[in-house]
């Protein structure tokens, strides 16, 4: 493969999945102007992998994978205390982006639900229900067994349909 | 009770990045990969983007100018008219043999199996459409085509079996909706449904009196693997998995918000080494399930391409 066909797939990739990494990024971090510039560097890195010649199975599941060290790397960078706060929220729904969504009366009552859940539970319902992935990416991403997430994604299922009985 | 929860997700799912800012992005990446050039053969086995291309290069030029022959001959403007080739046709044979194959050996996981022998089981109806529109399609190929289709129904149930062995539910029943939604769109094209056809006495003596033509007969088999895997479909949403199952029951409905609109989007993309992943939350148990012959809801449409 040259050059050529190493950016042309380079870029579909960021064509088919820019704006879900961006989307990832800007939940764990409530900023626009951040997740652009984290969307930006995960794809850099990810054609230094390209580049690299690593052999890619699953471009998805990697981008996801960076994307999810580069926010970690990001909070440590930032303050020590904010990456407990990550780990231990999981996803932060704060910021401008997200207001349309949250102040909708309905969306309070599911993001309150949601927010009972512990962060990896969170994490994996919103990646395998916003961002559509398997529970195999979703625990490749995460560095645990599918049988593991499934089993998170089920009770976490239950709990928010529990709470939110009317 | 879960709207409230599914209308969040699909509020969710509407952050994206501007186009402005999707662009710039782009643009910086692509002056990015201009500057920090692949070095000379460090990319001898990634990453592959077609089943045509990783032909080319796993076979080298001697291939690639036969299939250039090839297609010269067939008179066919691009090798991508072998994808569009029909039984008959010149270029069915690369169709079948090389870009079918190729693919296949590039699906590795369970889901990609189960994806691309779906894929295949419909392809070959998309084929007798076409040659029923041409007025080709005889009885000797319409047995064929559905002999093809029972073989890649089967292909796509047993790899969604081993999805729901892995844990997989909702990846096996996405699959699964899909592909009957697939089918009994496809065998609606070949030929109505029955009671569609005949609504008339007159014209249901006339079906009655002439014997099926290789359309109908095919239609009907069709009808049948899509019966066939909504059964099995069915049979995993209302034992195995009743929690998902009745989040896919909710997500298939409209959007409480959004009357009329049952479709929810999410690209989950293709990229070029991967098959597409259909990340379809489907509905369930006992009536839940829309029934066969009806249209079923994407709720998060796959492969844009």
């Amino acid at each position: 493969m040259d050059q050529e066909d190493a950016k042309a797939y380079f870029l579909e990739t960021y064509d088919a999945y820019g704006s879900d990494i961006y989307r990832f990024c800007l939940m764990k971090v409530s900023s626009r102007e951040v997740a652009e510039d984290l969307t930006q560097e995960v794809f850099l890195r990810f054609w230094q992998t390209v580049r690299e010649g690593t052999e890619l199975r699953n471009a998805r599941a990697l981008l996801y994978t960076v994307a999810r060290n580069l926010v970690i790397d990001w909070y440590r960078k930032k303050k020590e205390t904010s990456l407990d706060l990550l780990n231990e929220k999981g996803i932060d729904f704060a910021g401008e982006d997200f207001k349309k969504i949250t102040e909708h009366a309905e969306h309070q009552e599911v993001l309150r639900v949601i927010d009972t859940l512990d962060g990896p539970s969170k994490e994996a319902l919103m990646l395998r229900f916003v961002d559509g992935l398997s529970p195999r990416d979703i625990a490749s991403i995460s560095g645990e067994t599918p049988n593991a997430i499934s089993v998170r994604l089920n009770r976490a299922i239950k709990k928010v349909q529990q709470q939110l009985q009317p | 009770m879960n709207h409230r929860f599914i209308n969040f997700i699909r509020g969710l799912r509407e952050a994206k990045l501007s186009d402005a800012s999707f662009a710039r992005i782009r643009d910086a990446l692509a002056s990015y990969a201009d500057l920090h050039t692949v070095p000379n053969g460090a990319l001898s086995h990634t990453p592959i983007l077609s089943p045509l291309a990783s032909f080319f290069r796993m076979k080298g030029t001697l291939y690639a100018g036969a299939l250039v022959l090839v297609v010269m001959v067939a008179g066919g403007g691009a090798a991508t008219g072998a994808e569009r080739a029909v039984p008959g046709d010149v270029l069915y044979a690369l169709k079948i043999n090389v870009n079918e194959k190729v693919a296949a050996t590039l699906a590795d996981t369970p889901m990609e199996k189960a994806e691309l022998s779906a894929k295949l089981a419909t392809r070959r109806a998309d084929e007798a459409i076409a040659l029923l529109a041409e007025g080709r399609l005889d009885e000797t190929t319409a047995s064929y085509l559905d002999a093809q289709v029972a073989q890649n129904v089967e292909a796509s149930s047993v790899a969604a079996a081993t999805l729901e062995s892995e844990g997989d539910i909702a990846a096996s029943l996405m699959v699964r909706t899909d592909l009957e939604e697939e089918l009994t769109k496809r065998a609606a094209s070949l030929a109505p449904p029955a009671a569609e056809a005949a609504d008339t006495a007159t014209m249901m003596m006339a079906a009655k009196a002439a014997p099926a033509d290789p359309g109908t007969q095919l239609a009907e088999g069709l009808r049948a693997q899509a019966h066939r895997v909504a059964e099995a479909r069915n049979h995993t949403a209302a034992n195995i998995l009743p929690g998902i199952a009745d989040v896919g029951a909710e997500l298939s409905a409209p959007a409480a918000d959004t009357a009329g609109s049952a479709t929810l989007m999410l690209d989950a993309g293709t990229t070029t080494e991967e098959m597409p992943v259909r990340a379809k939350i489907a509905p369930t148990p006992s009536n839940a399930w829309p029934q066969e012959g009806e249209a079923n809801r994407a709720l998060w449409l796959p492969e844009g391409n």
